[in-house]
């Protein structure tokens, strides 16, 4: 039991050892350009654009929860546009980068893990070193990059559809008007709310790719051995997210309260 | 070789249109006028308060500007700079409050005289600025019948509340707001 506790502990720490390492080491490849280049936007596509749907339609349902029940918690003394306030916010500064990043981290992570894992079992990555080429610069630096660049591209559409959804929302299943939501959207609106939610994405952008490449390359055996670097991915990821998210509150958010 | 341009493509459009998304959501959200005139004015408090740059100018309960700059000045003074949408005419003698907004509409908070403000009704653009201590007449200046408007319970006639209730303390930080009023309104003291 207690020499499992220890296992455990030691193979999530040594894992997150790892993913420092490698982003050392992907900083550094990161100079060879001419062989990561070709691979950027092939990831970009497929980490970023072809995860767009998923974005939007996480971000059109928690929209729409999202002004049902603020409408339903504010009852009473509370003006109802403040709808329109709470939607804005909590979809551009929280939902939209969390749920999407989460959402990502699955999609992504276990991709990135499952391929690079194939790889490395079939010895495709011992062939690409024998082939003078690095690993690193060839498979880790353009899927880092294009995570760090495309996260925040599906987050932004996020936010609007997101925000777009709580309106329609507002306006068709309650019983507010367009003015009122907006007021309440516009009147705490701080370009602020922006930055930190695609900050914040672009760091999960980062820990995902990182992680999901990690545990990839770290795959030993055959398929099993691809079955579990693609769980660890996954769940490394979610758990990087959520500690990536309350990192960003506290040195950001806590920084800024008064 | 063409699947590479596919995503070169993809990605780039990708890219730019969700950079026009938000900043297009950005600029609306904040109610941007581009390219449009704004008029200038300054008004002179002992104490701002939670004011902040960036925070809303609302005229009689109409969005109309923004918080430019706020800056020590001399003699114990603080200058708020202020940007209000062109073609807006201030009364004659207005009064600059300065209130925290919170669901009932007031927050009690650090008391703020509005000493004076200078403003070019027909919106040259340019503030006129007025110095002095607090005692003075100021030079270029008429000075306003109510010279004292006092924080957190200065709501005027006329000038609509938020409604709701109080408490909502995680509100307050975005909640200062510089109002102006008529200077012959109704003010409480």
């Amino acid at each position: 039991m207690i020499e499992t506790i220890g296992r455990v502990f030691r193979e999530a720490l040594e894992s997150f050892g790892e993913a420092g390492k490698l982003t050392a080491e992907a900083v550094r490849s990161s100079r060879d350009v001419k062989t990561w280049w070709p691979n950027f936007t092939q990831q970009a596509r497929q980490l970023g654009v072809d995860s767009l749907p998923i974005g939007i339609l996480i971000a059109l349902f928690t929209g729409v929860v999202l002004a049902l029940l603020a409408s339903y918690s504010f009852t009473g003394w509370v003006p109802r546009y403040l709808v329109g306030t709470l939607v804005q916010k909590t979809v551009m500064m929280e939902l939209a980068p969390v749920l999407t990043g989460l959402a990502l981290a699955g999609r992504v992570g276990a991709n990135i893990a499952a391929e690079l894992g194939t790889m490395r079992v079939t010895e495709q990555v011992d062939a690409l070193e024998t082939l003078s080429f690095d690993p690193i610069a060839y498979l880790v630096v353009p899927r880092v990059l294009a995570g760090i660049v495309m996260f925040p591209v599906v987050v932004g559409v996020a936010m609007f559809v997101g925000l777009g959804a709580g309106w329609a929302a507002s306006l068709f299943l309650l019983d507010l008007s367009s003015q009122e939501f907006l007021k309440g959207a516009r009147f705490f609106f701080d370009t602020f709310d922006v930055r930190y939610g695609l900050v914040k994405s672009a760091s999960f952008g980062f820990a995902v790719t990182v992680l999901g490449c990690t545990n990839g390359l770290r795959a030993r055996g055959g398929a099993q051995g691809v079955g579990s670097a693609a769980t660890s991915a996954v769940v490394q990821s979610a758990v990087m997210i959520l500690v990536l998210d309350a990192f960003w509150a506290m040195v950001w958010l806590l920084g800024r309260a008064r | 070789m063409k699947k590479s341009h596919t995503n070169d493509w993809m990605v780039g459009a990708a890219i730019l249109a969700t950079m026009v998304l938000i900043v297009a959501s950005t600029l609306f959200l904040q109610q941007a006028d581009l390219g449009d005139k704004r008029q200038g004015i300054s008004a002179r408090f002992r104490d701002v308060g939670n004011l902040q740059v960036g925070n809303v100018v609302v005229i009689r309960g109409v969005r109309s500007g923004k918080v430019r700059e706020i800056a020590l000045a001399d003699a114990g003074w603080v200058v708020v700079e202020m940007d209000l949408d062109a073609g807006i005419i201030l009364p004659t003698d207005p009064v600059v409050l300065i209130q925290s907004s919170s669901l009932l509409g007031r927050v009690p908070g650090a008391r703020g005289r509005a000493q004076w403000r200078a403003a070019d009704p027909r919106g040259g653009g340019a503030a006129r600025r007025c110095r002095g201590r607090a005692t003075e007449r100021l030079p270029g200046c008429r000075a306003p019948r109510h010279r004292t408007a006092h924080h957190g319970g200065g709501r005027h006639r006329g000038e609509r509340g938020l409604g709701g209730r109080t408490g909502a303390h995680g509100l307050r930080r975005h909640a200062p707001r510089a109002s102006c009023a008529r200077a012959s309104g109704t003010s409480r003291h």
